[in-house]
């Protein structure tokens, strides 16, 4: 019950946070109230190797990463997205939302996932055709590089084949399980 | 709006407005009758010459991400002195010697449908009047801006846009015919960072640099230094301390890694690769970060880099401080402590130089670097990003 | 992107519940047999409420997955701009010269990925979206060869890519360039 209701007002304050704070403050607010209330999320063990030295658990540990709320920064898949999140916009982590486009091109990255340890790739694709949604503005660097490597960067416009190039917003569609 | 204006006036003025209108009405009566129709006549101002504390601050206007921003700012009089309106995700340089100003932009024909066009548009850097728009017919790489995706030579002559089509690729646009050119090869590696009126070099996603030499038909000749950083484990940023000028460069890595090099020649000089860390900063976490988290002040080669405590990955967290280091020597000269952590920052290149940094209030906060004390806070935009000095 | 193309994503995207479609990026294709992943065994809200299917990737399909996929899709096929693998990229083993291009196209030559995994890749690559093309006595990439052929750089991808399709015409392993033609206008997007 205690639980329950921590997790609760865990979830509302990401929730609000994640919209009106930048991230730099929604970490450091976590970060705060989670050491205060001692609810440091354990994390299971990794199932592989690997997997542990993916930028994306590090991340995951970090903001306390969870599977309930994609309205919040703090959701498993968006340990590398950059921008407004399509959940927040009518849309979700895989639906743009209305009137607006997926692209069909994306770029790949991996997220722990906090409640199984294992690591899932992520193919982060912008929705597109309309103004930036303006909603929800979350920022996740685990692995990103920069744009010589195009193909893990997230400040590109995936909307490569979109109806324009206008970028709405942001999405992150499990691609697999690794 | 203007004649909705004037019937209103003029309803007023009949007096048939009269409870709604009497402080206006009474306001016009009261002037004197050969004077009712003249008041101020509108002048347009000018810019004053570029000086080096002068700062142009490129702004994508995330949430209304078609309609990019510059703002023009008296670095030492904290004094907003003009814009200019852009397109979507502009790019910006400025001509060697200011006189000219560039937005490398994307418009389509009905807002964010229609037909797309590029195009490079002119300014004057005084008047801030448009004089040429030049199209690029390639397009252009479209991503939330970084200086060197798009830059101009350093004698000013060619204005450089980098492609992502995806084969990659560089549009050439002459600036005293204000034409486009035609587009350079660069297979898979970005940033241009140019060193002559015909030659760049720019970053390959192995980590090799290519330098690139262009002739009037541009065709090219290119070099190929073998990979100079760890694109994989510790890849360098995407901005760096650079003087194209001198053709002098001063990479920075995710892990706080300086890579210098000499430009200069057809044939690059790459140095070995030195920490911004001691073993003291490293224990305490310290790391680069930010967007336009590096600088230099050419005169002098001293690098100024934004610095934060954070883990691997953060690499775009803002700083909390402004570490100097002599880019001969590698040696720390300073810390300068900011008011309010920044995600870009810039540095007049005068003899007495201002340290400019964007915060994320938005605000732009300028400290003097020979005290590393506050001169003033300014604040404007909604997310500007880039910052652009004279000489920069 | 071609309108099928469109109304295959569409359909992916909007289909089902109204907070979030099924996200399944169906697994790479039917004749390869990939793992699938049980979605009650997913902890999270939207794999569960769907019951979304998702494959379990590993080996050469996640260096795939991790390193091509995003631009050429997980069927091969993707935007105009993005040179079409499906149904056509083995015919570049057709000749020692198409052989080499494919290793040296600046995105695989520069891969961050070893000689032996990218020679992996390649191979699974070509059987996953191009094994009816490919010649009847094809050899697989080895080690050795992605090696040799990483050791020289492409100066014009654009022209290399036009000689090499001239090659396979010469050849006869098709009648014509047009088959491998793609928008390179980037007005289109």
């Amino acid at each position: 019950m205690v639980m329950q209701v921590i997790d609760k007002l865990f979830e509302r304050m990401s929730r609000r946070t994640a919209q009106k704070m930048s991230r730099r403050n929604f970490v450091a607010t976590l970060g705060a109230a989670l050491a205060g209330a001692s609810m440091l999320p354990v994390l299971p063990v990794a199932r592989k190797a690997q997997a542990a030295e993916d930028p994306g658990v590090e991340w995951a540990k970090r903001v306390g990463a969870q599977t309930t709320d994609p309205k919040a920064c703090n959701y498993w898949r968006y340990c590398s997205s950059d921008g407004y999140l399509c959940s927040c916009c009518g849309g979700g982590p895989a639906t743009c939302p209305p009137g607006s486009t997926p692209s069909p091109t994306s770029w790949v990255g991996s997220c722990l996932n906090p409640d199984d340890g294992k690591m899932y790739l992520i193919a982060y694709r912008d929705c597109c055709g309309k103004d930036s949604c303006a909603q929800c503005n979350c920022l996740g660097t685990a692995g990103e590089m920069p744009t010589y490597r195009p193909q893990l960067n997230n400040d590109i416009i995936w909307c490569f084949g979109g109806s324009s190039m206008v970028y709405h917003c942001s999405s992150a569609a499990i691609v697999g399980q690794v | 709006m203007e004649r909705a204006f004037l019937s209103v006036a003029v309803a007023a003025l009949l007096g048939t407005f009269a409870a709604a209108s009497t402080a206006f009405a009474d306001e016009t009566k009261a002037l004197p009758d050969d004077a009712k129709l003249m008041g101020e006549q509108h002048s347009i101002a000018i810019l004053s010459k570029p000086h080096p504390k002068r700062v142009y601050v490129l702004e994508p206007v995330f949430p209304h991400i078609v309609a990019s921003k510059v703002w023009i700012i008296e670095g030492d009089k904290q004094e907003l002195v003009g814009t200019l309106s852009g397109g979507y995700l502009s790019n910006f340089a400025l001509a060697p010697d200011n006189s000219q100003l560039y937005l490398f932009d994307t418009y389509w024909s009905k807002g964010t449908r229609g037909t797309r066009s590029d195009f490079i548009t002119f300014f004057d850097g005084q008047t801030l009047d448009i004089k040429a728009d030049v199209d690029l017919p390639k397009g252009r790489f479209l991503v939330v801006p970084k200086k060197q995706n798009a830059d101009i030579t350093p004698d000013g002559r060619y204005l450089l846009s980098y492609n992502l089509a995806p084969s990659t690729s560089v549009s050439v646009v002459d600036t005293t015919e204000r034409k486009y050119k035609g587009d350079l090869e660069i297979p898979g590696c970005g940033l241009i960072f140019p060193t002559a009126g015909n030659r760049l070099s720019t970053v390959c996603s192995d980590g090799t640099l290519l330098t690139v030499k262009w002739d009037a038909a541009l065709k090219t000749t290119t070099h190929r230094d073998g990979p100079f950083f760890d694109a994989e484990n510790d890849p360098v940023f995407e901005h760096a301390a650079f003087d194209k000028k001198k053709g002098r460069v001063h990479w920075v890595t995710y892990d706080g890694n300086i890579i210098s090099a000499d430009l200069s020649k057809d044939k690059p000089v790459i140095g070995k690769p030195w920490s911004l860390l001691s073993a003291e900063d490293k224990a305490e976490g310290w790391r680069p970060g930010g967007w336009q988290l590096i600088t230099m002040h050419q005169p002098t080669n001293r690098i100024f880099v934004l610095m934060h405590k954070g883990p691997k990955w953060t690499h775009k967290q803002p700083g909390d401080e402004v570490w100097v280091f002599d880019g001969n020597t590698g040696k720390r000269l300073d810390r300068i402590h900011l008011k309010e952590h920044a995600t870009s920052l810039a540095i007049s290149q005068d003899a007495e130089p201002y340290l400019f940094t964007q915060t994320e209030k938005p605000s732009l906060v300028t400290y003097n670097v020979a005290d590393g004390k506050e001169v003033g806070e300014m604040a404007f935009g909604i997310s500007p990003f880039l910052l652009f000095t004279a000489g920069d | 992107m071609t309108r099928s193309m469109a109304s295959a994503l569409l359909a992916i995207f909007f289909s089902g519940a109204a907070i979030s479609a099924s996200e399944s990026l169906p697994s790479a294709d039917a004749g390869t047999a990939h793992e699938s992943v049980d979605p009650a065994s997913v902890p999270d809200v939207l794999v569960r409420r769907n019951g979304t299917v998702l494959p379990r990737v590993s080996g050469a399909a996640e260096d795939y997955a991790r390193h091509c996929q995003g631009c050429h899709g997980h069927l091969g096929d993707s935007v105009v701009e993005v040179p079409r693998l499906k149904g056509r990229v083995g015919l570049f083993t057709h000749s020692a010269e198409g052989r080499a291009y494919i290793v040296q196209v600046p995105n695989v030559l520069q891969a961050h990925l070893s000689d032996a995994r990218l020679a992996a890749l390649l191979n699974w690559m070509l059987r996953e979206y191009s094994g009816a093309e490919l010649p009847g006595a094809f050899m697989p990439y080895t080690e050795a060869e992605v090696a040799l052929a990483r050791t020289h750089r492409l100066g014009s991808v654009i022209d290399r890519r036009r000689e090499v399709i001239d090659g396979l015409v010469r050849l006869g392993v098709v009648t014509s360039p047009e088959l491998f033609t793609f928008a390179t206008d980037p007005a289109r997007y």
